[in-house]
This record gives C-alpha cells, structure tokens and sequence, in this order.
C-alpha cells in the first residue's frame, strides 16, 4: 500500500442488488477482507479482492463511519473503491434486540441441526455478530 | 324490439365491468413504477459485476471453473418466465408459445418454470419438467433467485444439462414488452466491451478462487433481473390490456345507450299513437 502524495480522496461506491447503499468521497476506507481488515488509502495499487462478513468502515476528515456488509466484493482502481454486497445496514437500520435474537435463535440450531443447517447458522451468526459490533461502535 | 329493462341491465353490468378494468389498470400502473424504480435500482450492481467477470475472463489466462464450462454433451434447459396471473394481453401467450416452439425444435429439453400461468398451461402436456414455481410475483426477493439459480448451479456442475437459457417479456417502455431469450450458463464473460479496462489488478485471492464465489451470485443476479423485467413488463403489460378494455366498454356503454334511447323513444311514439287513435275512435 502506498500512500499518494498528490493527498487524493477516495471515492467510496457501495451497491447491493437492490440499492446504491453509498456513494461518496473520504479519505481512508477498511473492508473486512477474507484475511483480515483491509485499509484503503489514496494511491492504492489496482485491486480485486473477495470480503467477508463484517464492517466496513471508512473516514472522512475525522468523522468515521460503519457499515454491517455480508459477502461482498471490492474492486480498488484510480482511487475509486467499488464494493458489491449481498447485504448492507447502516447503524441506524440496525435492529439490535433482533440481532440478538437471531444469535440465539442460531446457538439453538448449532446444539441440534444437520450439517446444512449449521452452516446456514453460523452464517447468520456471523451477521448478527457483526451487526451488533457496528451498531455498537456508533 | 328489444327490451327496455333488458338493455339497462346490460349497460349495468357493462359498467360494473367498466370499473373493475380501470381499477386494474390504475393498480397496475401503480404497481408498474415500483417495479420499474426496484429495476432502476439494481443497474449500479449490475454494471460492476459484469466488468468484474469480464476483466477476470479478460486477462489471458485459461480460467476453469465448472459454469464457463462449454460442452456438446447433455439436455438443455429452458427456464420460462410467465406471471402468477393472466387479464394481460398476451404477455403470458406470446412467452409459452416461444416455449414451445423451442421445445419443438429440441426436444432433448427439461424446463423450468417460474410463474402459475406456465405451471398450468404445461400441467397437461407431456413435457419434462425440472420445478415449477407459481408464486414469485406477489414480490420478488433475491432469496427466491437465490433458491432457483442454487438448483440451476448444482445440476449444471452435476453435468446434466449443457446449456441453460431463459425466455421471457423483457420491459423495454410502459407500452412495450420484448420477448427476449437469454442464454444464462455456460456463462459467457463480455471480453469485448468498452467496460472491460486494461488496468493490471492484483487479485486476492487468486482469480480462479474469485470466480468460484463471484460467478454463482452473479447467476443468481441474472435471474433476479429476469424476474424483476418479467414482472415490470408483465405489468405494463396489463396496463395497457385494461386501458382497451376501459374504452371498449366505453364504446360498448355509447352503443347501447343509443340503443336504449331510441327503444324508449319507440315506445313512447307507439304509446302516443294508441292514445291518438282512441280519442279518434270516441270521437268518430
């Protein structure tokens, strides 16, 4: 990673199938990569990567904000970050008491199911947990 | 000489009808713009996960993975999109009659049924069917896509079929609708457009690891837009079928009560005679 030193922005666009989720300018952006969090800076060099469940987050000036994103994909080209996901919240959308729910509604599934619907669990598990770490952080 | 009453009651009932069809035509022209907006809303995604596909495909290297797979061996399959209701014009005809004539010419074919209308009209006939799913349209979700291209993907990995492609109304404007087939798996990466840039990405994980998650979503994609066109233009489609019958029972209501009028007129001139000629005859 190298940081540009003409001091550019980043363009952030963030899309599900069903909404343009964000489409703005900021300074620094961290995707939840399969192999960790994954920081974004101005003059990044051109990038395909796969994301994981989890948050994103992304600065502008000193004002930082988070996103709940499941299965995403992100393309990092000409200081424009491009991320496609499944599914993305805003800390304001989130539904905490739900996702709590939800989490315990999987530990159900976790003690009893088949293999199918353990994974099915854990996926969700994963969600929720993000969910709730974002709406938390806000 | 017709009856009075009976014309009266048929322009009653013509009216009556009269209202329904305006009534469709207005919920479907309301329902029209929500599913045109929900289209709108998913070009962003679309465009960016076809340049994705193609800057993966485009890059030289031989790319493996079980959905790009061209082969001669096996059935194909035909996935038709008809809606869960009729009362539109001939949205639903015009996608089965296509249908058929592609079952006709290659009858090695299983189909794949997506919307009542089609389910129904394939009931009775001796075609080889792989599912049928008759209530999508009340509401299109991507869980539903998401379930229907899962199967098309694990029976396609499994080499059952060679080729998967799909025929339905494609939404071009509010009065017309296209009749389109699709060619949906073997994928076909677009390597030759302008959206395909020349930029030199550093992948992670490696590219043949990308398309294995990216090209069964962007399946389930494909179909979700299907759906979503199918039922925009399935709409419009009805629209416009109710705005004619709205002025033909315009016209039918014009006619008769022209009808009516001069009934009633006869009427009153036969009763004028009568009393005419028997005031003559006390008279004489």
């Amino acid at each position: 990673m190298s940081e540009s030193t003409t001091g550019g922005r980043l363009k952030l666009v963030l899309a599900t199938h069903d909404e343009k989720v964000l489409d703005v300018e900021c300074d620094q952006v961290a995707l939840p990569g399969r192999l960790g969090e994954l920081g974004v800076l101005p003059g990044h060099m051109p990038l395909l990567t796969i994301l994981s469940v989890g948050e994103l987050r992304y600065r502008d000036g000193k004002r930082e904000t988070s996103l709940a994103i499941s299965w995403g994909f992100a393309e990092v080209a000409d200081d424009v970050v491009t991320v496609l996901a499944e599914f993305a919240q805003r800390p304001d959308e989130i539904d905490v008491a739900g996702a709590k729910a939800e989490i315990e509604s999987a530990y159900e599934v976790l003690s009893v199911g088949g293999r199918e619907e353990v994974k099915e669990a854990l996926a969700k598990l994963e969600l929720a947990s993000a969910r709730i770490q974002v709406a938390e952080r806000n | 000489m017709p009856n009075l009453i009976d014309i009266r009651r048929r322009i009653r009932s013509v009216k009556n009808t009269q209202q329904i069809t305006k009534a469709m035509k207005m919920v479907a022209a309301a329902k029209l713009r929500r599913a045109q907006d929900h289209i709108l809303a998913t070009r962003p995604y679309a465009l960016e996960i076809r340049k994705v596909i193609g800057n993966l495909a485009s890059r030289g290297e031989e790319l493996h993975h079980p959905l790009l797979e061209v082969r001669d061996e096996g059935k194909d399959l035909l996935i038709v999109v008809s809606g869960d209701k009729g009362l539109a014009g001939s949205f639903n005809a015009n996608v089965l009659r296509r249908a058929s004539e592609l079952v006709d010419k290659s009858p090695e074919t299983d189909l794949l049924l997506l919307g009542k209308k089609g389910a129904d009209f394939y009931r009775r006939r001796d075609v080889s069917t792989r599912a049928s799913y008759s209530s999508l349209f009340s509401g299109v979700t991507y869980e539903d896509a998401k379930k229907i291209a899962d199967d098309i993907v694990q029976s396609f990995a499994r080499r059952e079929y060679r080729r998967v492609t799909v025929v339905y109304n494609q939404f071009k404007s509010m009065l017309a609708q296209e009749l389109s087939e699709e060619q949906l798996l073997p994928i076909e990466p677009a390597t030759d457009t302008a959206e395909v840039s020349a930029t030199a990405y550093h992948f992670e994980p490696a590219p043949s690891s990308i398309l294995g998650d990216l090209l069964p979503r962007y399946l389930t994609f494909q179909i979700y837009r299907v759906l979503l066109e199918s039922q925009a233009a399935e709409h419009a489609a009805r629209m416009s079928a109710m705005d004619s019958a709205t002025k033909n029972a315009s016209e039918m209501i014009d006619m008769l009560t022209l009808q009516y009028n001069r009934a009633r007129q006869a009427a009153i001139t036969t009763e004028l005679i009568e009393v005419v000629s028997g005031a003559n005859a006390l008279d004489g």
